[in-house]
């Protein structure tokens, strides 16, 4: 499959999985919804590894890459201005840990901030990587 | 980048210690936790527990991932931080 279609095809899940993350946040489930917003930046980033060629540098055998390293892979991907790729890979680090808590940890509160904060997050990684363009 | 599975994580605790010594994240102290850093998918996971569950946690995860991009520049190293439970929850 061509690059660019395989990116497309990642770009759109981001967006696919963004949308189900906002209709989780506005109901009664902040901890899913936290859940699906990391995965929506996860895919939506993979799509801009994909599309720069990054594939090379996926785990062996995989189609994607691993969670720990896409930030790294983000923060070097000169199709972006360095302050874009900064940020993102900072979202991606930070939307991590949101969604391990959410998961994994009943103790850590996930509230209307946290789910304010990672929408905010997300728009943001959105917007520097130009996943909601055309 | 260091050759990674060259290190031992004991190797690993002395070098990322000193990033988390004495620093403090609003009132929240850090601490490694030496016994869980381990190698996953070519990144060292250095395990931190706070002295308290943080709140607001934007600011600290925001901390968090500066001190994995200090270490990441300057030892040359890969790593992921991981937090995990306060200490106080012992």
């Amino acid at each position: 499959m061509m690059r660019r279609t395989r990116a497309d095809i990642w770009r759109r899940m981001a967006l696919v999985t963004l949308d189900s993350a906002k209709l989780l946040c506005r109901g009664d489930d902040p901890r899913s919804g936290i859940s699906r917003i990391y995965y929506a930046a996860y895919q939506g980033a993979t799509s801009i590894c994909v599309a720069h060629g990054d594939m090379a540098h996926f785990p062996n055998g995989w189609n994607n890459p691993s969670h720990e390293q896409l930030p790294d892979l983000i923060q070097n991907n000169g199709d972006f201005p360095v302050s874009g790729r900064r940020t993102a890979a900072r979202i991606l680090r930070l939307l991590r840990n949101f969604r391990e808590d959410a998961d994994y940890r009943p103790m850590r509160t996930v509230d209307a901030a946290t789910v304010k904060t990672a929408l905010l997050a997300v728009a943001t990684l959105f917007e520097v990587l130009e996943l909601d363009h055309e | 980048m260091s050759n990674v599975s060259a290190l031992s994580p004991e190797e690993v605790a002395l070098r990322v210690r000193p990033y988390f010594t004495g620093r403090h994240i609003g009132d929240i102290d850090l601490r490694v936790d030496d016994a869980r850093i381990h190698l996953r998918n070519g990144y060292w996971n250095i395990p931190i527990r706070p002295s308290r569950w943080p709140n607001p946690l934007f600011p600290y995860y925001e901390a968090l991932a500066e001190i994995e991009e200090e270490i990441q520049e300057k030892e040359a190293l890969k790593v992921t931080i991981a937090s995990g439970e306060p200490v106080a929850e012992e």
